[in-house]
């Protein structure tokens, strides 16, 4: 068979090492331009621009080095015993990665200007996961290249089930079950209804970075600006001054937020059709994403009092899908309305029937440690209030006092919010003091749980548990070990579910 | 649903994570980490003396001298107790991998969630005799299991046996 070829572990193509050395000097100077460049133009004599080049050529021996012994250390394989292609590398550490066959979710050649010029391309492999786990020969000749990719095909198809096409599937089933769009009252409502807390953050950094250009320009002029200002606070005045400045703020981020709605969101439209959802939306990037129910990681459906009155929800979901690097990231769809998001749920996931349901709650020592770290910031401000001398100690009292008592409101109903719901086949978290979020994961699409145990939590039976997707983490902290049962049910789910998690 | 007709026995008749024997790693582990602290340690102090001895800034030394003398005792007490946390235990069905003192953190990872596996030495690990073994999921960096201070053997075998299990489960 053809996979001999790949049998003995091999190097990469002679010239990789001019090619991993180049691109080695390439990333060096972009690290290092800025310092290069203060040189040449402030402190310019003969003296330092020799030892600068005799740095750079030092560099470049180092490099070099470097480079031929990263490309003798470089070797790749096929072990067609055991189904896997098998790379070793690594200068200062050894590391021998092996990847089977079946993991295998990607593979394609690629090369850059300087590749082409060389006639060597790159051979990326992609495995499902985070980023560090793909496999890159920087140097491989055309050939070997071609040969090796159309080898690793084929044993990739051998593993993957026959998954339709999807062009295929799209022909099947053009006629769409169900349609949503949103309108424009709608996309108002949103804008209005969303917490300002972004649009707020972007005022006040705009101003600040104004007031901070201000005040480095026109440092002779501070002085006639602060005798202004004093001028001001008769109190009554210095009041509806700060009253129209705040009218006038929120009534910005409310603006801001709106139209940050409206390009985001315009013309949002969701379609069920045999297989999948389709949504597309967005002016400036134009999204047209299609979600199928086993990419489906983690979904969380997102609102707060308000939009639950004006029957809004949002749901957020975390997909994973190698072949498109920009949908593992989370896809928000606002907007939706209470019946829309229930034949969301009916179609994303399709056992709901469950014979039990368990509701954990957290020990109430998770209040006390969530004050402790919330109040830090006041002992901190203590310290930097006595030591510069910026507030008057009573202002401080009262501004702390003032923090303490929400943080402790907050941090109560906070508390009163979290749960997490076990059932059959479902977990569910449920979290959110104004923004009320839910999460929900499909028990057999978890990839592992952390248990952490905390010295001062042993005494009272707690635990903090962790949840892994390929979605993202869902926690779950200060609970009783009395859940340790479901978290090995859930083991024996994952394991005993044959159905593969995207 | 004929599985769970009474599901409160059912659930607890389940096999127990916590009940599993956990393996201690290598000992050598443990004078690598020294070893690691120890470097740290002269870092730290000739810094504090380049910082005395130039006198370049009075609370920047208290400090550093404070920071010195109070974290690496710390450090290398709590080096020693977290070596002995360290366990793993392979189930039929899943990895286990357990570590920490303050904060003892247990993480399972079933054999069918596994990506990929790979084993990893530096010079220290060569001079020790040990290696690391690190078995990626596709849940991010909290998701994978990282055994450190393996002796060479020990690991290699136990690649051996979890490759076996991938392509095991991978049909």
């Amino acid at each position: 068979m053809d996979s001999n070829l790949f049998a003995v572990p091999q190097r990469q193509s002679k010239i990789g090492i001019l090619l991993i050395f180049l691109t080695r000097i390439f990333t060096l100077l972009k690290g290092f331009w800025a310092i290069l460049a203060y040189f040449l133009f402030t402190k310019f004599s003969m003296s330092t621009l020799i030892y600068m080049l005799l740095g750079l050529a030092l560099i470049s021996i180092l490099a070099l080095i470097y480079s031929v012994v990263y490309y003798k250390n470089f070797l790749f394989h096929i072990d067609a015993l055991k189904q896997e292609f098998v790379v070793e590398k690594g200068v200062f550490t050894k590391e021998k990665i092996a990847i089977p066959f079946d993991r295998i979710q990607q593979v394609y050649i690629k090369h850059s200007i300087l590749q082409r010029i060389l006639n060597v391309d790159s051979f990326v492999i992609e495995t499902a996961g985070s980023k560090g786990e793909e496999i890159k020969i920087q140097a491989i000749s055309n050939e070997d290249a071609n040969r090796l990719l159309e080898i690793l095909l084929k044993e990739k198809n051998n593993y993957s089930e026959n998954i339709p096409d999807s062009e295929f599937t799209e022909k099947t089933d053009k006629v769409p079950y169900w349609t949503h769009k949103i309108s424009f009252i709608t996309l108002l409502k949103i804008g209005i209804s969303t917490n300002y807390l972004r649009g707020l953050v972007l005022i006040v950094g705009f101003f600040a970075t104004i007031y901070n250009e201000i005040s480095t320009l026109s440092v002779e002029h501070s002085e006639t600006i602060k005798t202004y200002l004093d001028e001001i606070p008769a109190p009554m005045e210095s009041i509806s001054i700060f009253l129209i400045i705040a009218f006038i703020v929120l009534l910005m981020s409310i603006l801001i937020t709106v139209a940050e709605v409206f390009i985001k969101y315009f013309n949002l439209q969701l379609t069920q059709k045999k297989d999948s959802l389709q949504l597309e939306m967005g002016i400036k990037t134009h999204t047209k994403v299609s979600l199928q129910p086993r990419r489906v990681q983690l979904l969380q459906i997102i609102t707060n009092p308000v939009q639950k009155w004006l029957n809004l929800y949002q749901v957020r979901i975390s997909l994973a899908n190698t072949e498109d690097k920009l949908q593992k990231s989370k896809i928000k769809i606002p907007g939706l309305d209470e019946s829309t998001v229930a034949k969301m749920n009916s179609f994303l996931f399709t056992d709901q029937l469950s014979n039990f349901k368990e509701s954990f709650s957290p020990n109430k020592i998770l209040v006390v440690r969530n004050l402790i770290i919330a109040l830090i910031p006041v002992l901190a401000s203590y310290f930097i209030v006595t030591f510069m001398d910026i507030l008057t100690f009573k202002t401080w009292v009262i501004l702390a006092m003032i923090y303490t008592v929400i943080v402790i409101i907050w941090q109560i109903f906070f508390f009163k919010s979290l749960a997490l719901i076990l059932s059959e086949d479902f977990l569910f978290k449920k979290y959110g003091v104004w923004n009320k979020t839910e999460e929900r994961i499909e028990i057999y699409k978890i990839q592992s749980i952390s248990i952490l145990q905390p010295l001062w939590y042993k005494k009272k039976n707690l635990i903090n548990i962790v949840f892994h997707t390929a979605g993202g983490d869902v926690s779950f902290s200060a609970v009783n070990k009395s859940i340790l049962p479901y978290v090995n049910y859930m083991f024996y789910k994952i394991e005993s579910d044959a159905r593969s998690w995207m | 649903m004929e599985n769970f007709t009474n599901n409160s026995i059912e659930i607890g008749s389940l096999p127990q994570f916590e009940e599993v024997d956990f393996q201690p790693i290598s000992e050598s582990y443990l004078i690598k980490s020294y070893l690691l602290k120890f470097l740290l340690l002269c870092a730290a102090v000739i810094v504090w003396v380049v910082l005395f001895y130039y006198d370049i800034n009075l609370v920047l030394t208290s400090i550093l001298a404070v920071f010195i003398v109070l974290y690496f005792p710390f450090k290398f007490w709590n080096t020693f107790k977290v070596q002995d946390t360290y366990g793993f235990a392979l189930r039929e069905k899943d990895i286990l991998f357990k570590r920490g003192y303050f904060i003892c953190t247990t993480t399972v990872v079933p054999f069918n969630r596994i990506q990929h596996v790979s084993i990893s030495r530096d010079v220290l690990d060569k001079y020790l005799k040990i290696s690391t073994l690190k078995i990626f999921t596709a849940g991010g960096s909290g998701s994978d299991i990282i055994i450190p201070g393996l002796t060479t053997d020990l690991a290699l075998r136990l690649k051996e046996a979890l490759a076996v299990k991938l392509t095991a489960n991978g049909l």
